[in-house]
């Protein structure tokens, strides 16, 4: 079922883009709506194999079966997605020097990688290995403080 | 003009900042491959950004250097915890294992190193030669030809790829479509950039990569925790230990290296071969080499048992791949691999441009980046010796550390790269669509090389549609296009039931 959902979808990105295209300078729309059509052939494709792999099993057999994984994994990265979205928004705000600690203490923290005192000392030895790197070694103009 | 490239090339990569490069790169890659879970790839798409300060042949050869050390670094998980720091280190398990269980970790990890240096050396020698006559060859090619090239490459690396060809080919598209935002070459028509200037130049493919391979991975690592890479029960059952330590010597004496000789060059060989064709990698070629290695073995029970040709067989083969995925890489602008990928992506971050100018308007970089796969082969060999215990406590890193580790390095690198804001989320944005791509079992390679090749042909298309007259039949009237497009017709058509159907019809037909 994952595999028609997958073609489905690549479907509607490429009509997406077709449609975008349209108002282009025809030159500007070729390869765009080359590809699109192409695109839009293998998804077909895909859910032709996907008929037919259906119509050999048998009788009994659940067609419409999506693996989804287990609720605790699901969470997790969902925590993980989150804390990442956050430090992205916080790296800029509040500044690298108080957003990247804080990342990796809470990450680290939450899924409870390791012991408290390695969880300290990744945390400050990571945040100062970057900063010595990128900001000290090679002048990334990166906030490093809030209001930086 | 080649020649003085050539001799270029070796002086360059002989300056002492260049050296230390590769003995950088080396150590790094080594590090970062025997950490079970990271790639190669993944390796240099987040060490990308490192490079930026450097001269485009001093970050290009740390890179090449990286992408060996990785190589190596992953048997080292392999051999010791049975579990490959890289995909292409599979196959060393089998017999790297249990010979490290029979304590003589050291000897096994000494015939990997070996191995991996016959076989990189053979590789950056063919590298050496067959890069620049292809080089000369692709010269002579317009871009009628060039077009040709990228439909073909696309095609079978969208057809080879792991898992569905079809999905392969979509990945591939998608990857083309997305390599198409930006300013149109022609008209200068901003495409898909949706009022946004930061897309007016097209999609940074660097940042796109490292989103592309870094977040899915650190995404599995927190999800998956240590369960992934505690693999200490055998078939029946038996709890069988890691090992912690290398007690015994890893240099193989003169006579065990001749003896492993033949199978390193054999091996070697097809690591080659597998390298240049697109869409392949490590792994495929460690799996032919093992099995290769068993075909011609008069003791075939012993394979699996702790029997060192198993060790040798794929460690040289994955290690000359290296050099086979570079040629088409290099000569054509066309990356054989997601690793050789983002290697162009280093390529492009120094202004230099894949295509057939790479050998010429900036040869001096690009012999040098041959020369150093070369030389960081011979890095690799003395780096092993020296640092292959220390790589023992990087195997003990919990993967949910490294998770968190990668994301802050992704975001710094990709804020790097432009010193932008929009780079960070849209790095994020990609690494969200490989998580997503991998979850539904969609390979991302494809993609990546499409985002790659999107501007090659754009531009190809365009010039040989002017020089045709508006005919699309000015891709059948060199006969060198004509049949590189009828190729890539039947690599997409053999992925379809078509050919299935043709065959059928064949029967009928004869009977």
């Amino acid at each position: 079922m994952s595999r028609i959902l997958v073609a489905l979808a690549a479907i509607t990105i490429a009509v997406f883009f077709q449609v975008e295209a349209a108002s282009y300078p025809r030159v500007a729309a070729r390869l765009p709506t080359l590809i699109s059509y192409f695109m839009i052939g293998l998804a077909l494709i895909a859910i032709a194999q996907q008929v037919v792999a259906w119509r050999r099993l048998p009788e009994d057999a659940n067609r419409f079966a999506i693996e989804f994984p287990e609720w605790d994994r699901i969470l997790s990265g969902a925590i993980f997605i989150a804390l990442t979205t956050s430090y992205a928004w916080a790296i800029t705000t509040i500044g690298y020097l108080i957003a990247t600690p804080a990342f990796l203490l809470s990450t680290l923290l939450i899924f409870r990688a390791t012991n408290l005192w390695i969880i300290l000392l990744t945390s400050a030895g990571v945040t100062f290995a970057i900063w010595v790197i990128f900001v000290n070694f090679l002048r990334l103009p990166i906030p490093l403080l809030p209001g930086a | 003009m080649e020649d003085s490239f050539l001799l270029i090339g070796f002086l360059n990569v002989l300056e002492p900042i260049n050296l230390g490069a590769i003995l950088l790169g080396t150590l790094i890659g080594m590090f970062i491959g025997a950490m079970p879970g990271l790639s190669a790839t993944m390796a240099i798409a987040l060490l990308l950004p490192l490079t930026f300060s450097f001269r485009p042949e001093t970050g290009l050869a740390m890179l090449a250097a990286l992408y060996l050390g990785a190589m190596y670094g992953g048997s080292i998980a392999a051999i010791l915890l049975r579990t490959p720091g890289t995909p292409a280190a599979a196959a060393t398990v089998i017999d790297g294992f249990p010979l490290a269980q029979q304590g003589k970790a050291g000897r096994a990890l000494g015939f990997s190193l070996t191995a991996s240096l016959i076989g990189g050396i053979l590789s950056s020698i063919v590298l050496l030669t067959v890069a620049p006559l292809l080089g000369t060859l692709v010269l002579n090619f317009g871009p009628v030809q060039i077009f040709a090239i990228a439909v073909l490459g696309m095609t079978i690396i969208g057809s080879l790829s792991t898992g569905s060809a079809v999905l392969g080919l979509m990945a591939g598209t998608l990857g083309l479509l997305l390599g198409t935002v930006g300013m149109d070459p022609t008209t200068g028509t901003p495409r898909f950039a949706f009022g946004n200037l930061n897309l007016f130049g097209g999609i940074p493919f660097t940042v796109a990569l490292i989103g592309l391979f870094s977040v899915p991975q650190a995404i599995r690592l927190i999800v998956d925790g240590d369960n992934a890479r505690t693999m200490d029960e055998d078939k029946s059952g038996v709890t069988l230990k890691t090992i912690s330590k290398i007690k015994d010597r890893m240099l193989p004496t003169g006579r065990e290296f001749i003896s492993i000789l033949p199978n390193s060059l054999r091996s070697g060989v097809i690591g080659v071969a597998v390298g240049l064709i697109p869409g392949t990698g490590g792994d495929t070629a460690s799996w032919f080499a093992y099995n290769e290695a068993k075909r011609f073995s008069r003791v075939k029970d012993k394979f699996g048992t702790g029997h060192v040709p198993g060790i040798v067989a794929p460690e040289a083969a994955n290690n000359a791949v290296v050099g086979g995925s570079l040629i088409p890489t290099i000569a054509l602008g066309i990356p054989g691999s997601s690793a050789t990928a983002v290697l162009l992506g280093g390529l492009m971050v120094h202004g230099i441009l894949p295509g057939p100018t790479l050998m010429t308007d900036y040869g001096d970089v690009t012999y040098t980046l041959l020369w150093a796969v070369f030389f960081a082969n011979v890095a690799l060999f003395a780096v092993g010796l020296g640092f292959t215990r220390a790589c023992i406590a990087v195997t003990k890193i919990p993967n949910r550390v490294v998770g968190p580790v990668i994301l802050v390095l992704s975001i710094i690198g990709a804020f790097a790269i432009n010193n932008s804001v929009f780079d960070i989320w849209l790095m994020l944005a990609f690494g969200m669509l490989g998580f997503l791509l991998d979850t539904c079992k969609v390979p991302t390679p494809p993609l990546v090389i499409g985002l790659i090749l999107g501007p090659v042909l754009d531009t190809s298309l365009q010039q040989s549609l002017l020089i045709g007259g508006g005919s699309w039949m000015i891709f059948f009237e060199s006969k060198i296009s004509a049949v590189l497009l009828i190729i890539a017709l039947v690599s997409v058509l053999q992925t379809t039931p078509v050919f299935r159907w043709m065959k059928v019809g064949w029967k009928k037909v004869r009977s």
